[in-house]
């Protein structure tokens, strides 16, 4: 259970770290840095939907 | 009777032969690959729902050519370039499907609804089961739009084009007409047309893809399906809200499509019954009429013969023709991952196109082994590909728009 509240916290952090970093912190730089920024922020915040995804997957079954 | 008496008997053949050569010869071509798209799409060789309503089309828009004026030639169907609000409202009362065409298609809502209706036949739990591997091969999948891009521009169309063209490799049809429309509206009719036409071809094209590249032996290896755990309506719920905020903050030009994606599973998960049938039934099967009828009417020669049409049909095909391998190469990635317990031809489910590809899997493992059931992973990967998809079409159109 606390792996899964974890998880929940990540994976929202994340995404939200990526979505500041794609909207808010790219457009102050220009050219080469802009699009790291840019495309860094959508990874993050693809990871942090995998990250929620894995969060939401209920503990397997121990044998 | 002389000729010119018979020609103007029958309008539609003297407009027929008025104007270009080439256009006379495009019209004829295009009347008998719509009454070919007809036959192939009854007969089942192509996507019937598609195909029939889009054939018709087709042929007909191009055998209805007459004239509007002493010079000018047209037809009563739908004008897809006016835009002078004088003349669209002329235009909306002639043009039997203009308002359609304008009200739900020139503006993506068409798009939308379709989502609305994939959402609520879409079980995001598949995802939930195995995230990451679902996504992995979703990424893999994407090797088709990734490459066909700078391809694309090699051959000489600027870059709103070519992330245009791109998509298509995303196995996504909605998505490829919202990202033309948004991208390259010059364009659009013979992008959404060529990317309909291959979609409806991987039912018949991938399995021999599949056979070509994956041994029988693999593809005969049965998966783990007694440890699938089973995801909560609540956790369902819960992801698709979150998921769904977080790509319409990255993604504001594209969050027309999340919203409506999200807005039918969560409708879905909600169990609200009388929503789940309309939209499963009427807005789905509904604006899926619409869209083949009007893609087909739109391939009126002297809209679709653009000199960049021939680069499409291969630039389509080369991005199909590469997720699919992508997608395989993403399978045999987590095959020697897992130690030889994944099987490959799951991969080929990444290429989204939901649920045709997943189908796709399942009956080429079937072939071979009667006991394999792969089916739960495939979907999986299968809806991963639609969000992975909406995420590049989300970064073209933010990056180039």
């Amino acid at each position: 259970m606390e792996e899964k509240k974890l998880l929940w916290i990540s994976g929202t952090f994340v995404a939200l770290a990526g979505v500041g970093l794609a909207r808010l912190l790219a457009p102050e730089f220009s050219g080469f840095f802009n699009k790291i920024a840019l495309v860094s922020g959508y990874l993050l915040s693809l990871a942090g939907i995998v990250i929620l995804a894995h969060a939401c997957r209920p503990a397997e079954p121990k044998l | 009777m002389s000729g010119a008496d018979f020609l103007n008997l029958f309008q539609g053949i003297a407009t027929m032969v008025y104007g270009e050569p080439l256009i006379t010869a495009g019209r004829i071509v295009l009347i008998i690959a719509g009454i070919t798209l007809v036959f192939l799409g009854a007969k089942g060789t192509l996507e019937p729902l598609i195909m029939i309503p889009m054939g018709v089309g087709m042929a007909s828009v191009n055998a209805a050519v007459l004239y509007l004026s002493a010079t000018t030639t047209g037809t009563i169907f739908v004008d897809p370039i006016v835009s002078d609000p004088a003349k669209l409202l002329e235009a909306l009362q002639i043009n039997f499907l203009q308002p359609v065409y304008t009200f739900t298609f020139s503006n993506g809502l068409i798009a939308c609804l379709l989502f609305l209706g994939i959402g609520v036949i879409t079980d995001v739990g598949y995802i939930m089961m195995a995230p990451f591997k679902g996504m992995l091969i979703a990424i893999f999948a994407e090797l088709g739009t990734i490459l066909t891009f700078p391809l694309a521009v090699w051959m000489g169309l600027n870059y709103k084009e070519a992330a245009a063209i791109s998509v298509v490799g995303g196995a996504d049809g909605p998505m490829v007409l919202f990202t033309s429309l948004i991208l390259a509206k010059d364009l659009f009719v013979p992008i959404t047309v060529v990317a309909y036409l291959y979609l409806s071809l991987t039912y018949g094209g991938y399995p021999y893809l599949i056979r070509l590249l994956v041994p029988k032996r693999l593809r005969g290896i049965k998966m783990e399906l007694k440890n699938i755990p089973k995801v909560s309506r609540t956790e369902k719920i819960t992801f698709s809200i979150i998921t769904c905020t977080v790509l319409c903050l990255l993604f504001p030009v594209a969050a027309p499509l999340f919203m409506s994606f999200f807005l039918g599973v969560i409708i879905k998960e909600s169990g609200v019954k009388r929503f789940v049938e309309f939209l499963e039934g009427p807005v789905l099967y509904g604006s899926t009429f619409f869209l083949a009828l009007l893609l087909g009417v739109l391939c009126e020669a002297q809209i679709i013969l653009s000199p960049k049409v021939m680069n499409l049909l291969v630039l389509g095909i080369f991005a199909l023709l590469l997720s699919g391998i992508g997608g395989i190469i993403g399978g045999y990635v987590l095959y020697f991952a897992t130690g030889g317990k994944y099987n490959p031809v799951v991969g080929i489910a990444g290429v989204s196109c939901i649920p045709t590809t997943a189908k796709v899997a399942q009956k080429e493992i079937q072939r071979v082994n009667h006991q394999a059931i792969i089916l739960p992973y495939a979907m999986g990967a299968s809806v991963s590909g639609v969000i992975t998809t909406a995420i590049i079409a989300g970064i073209f159109v933010t990056i180039l728009r």
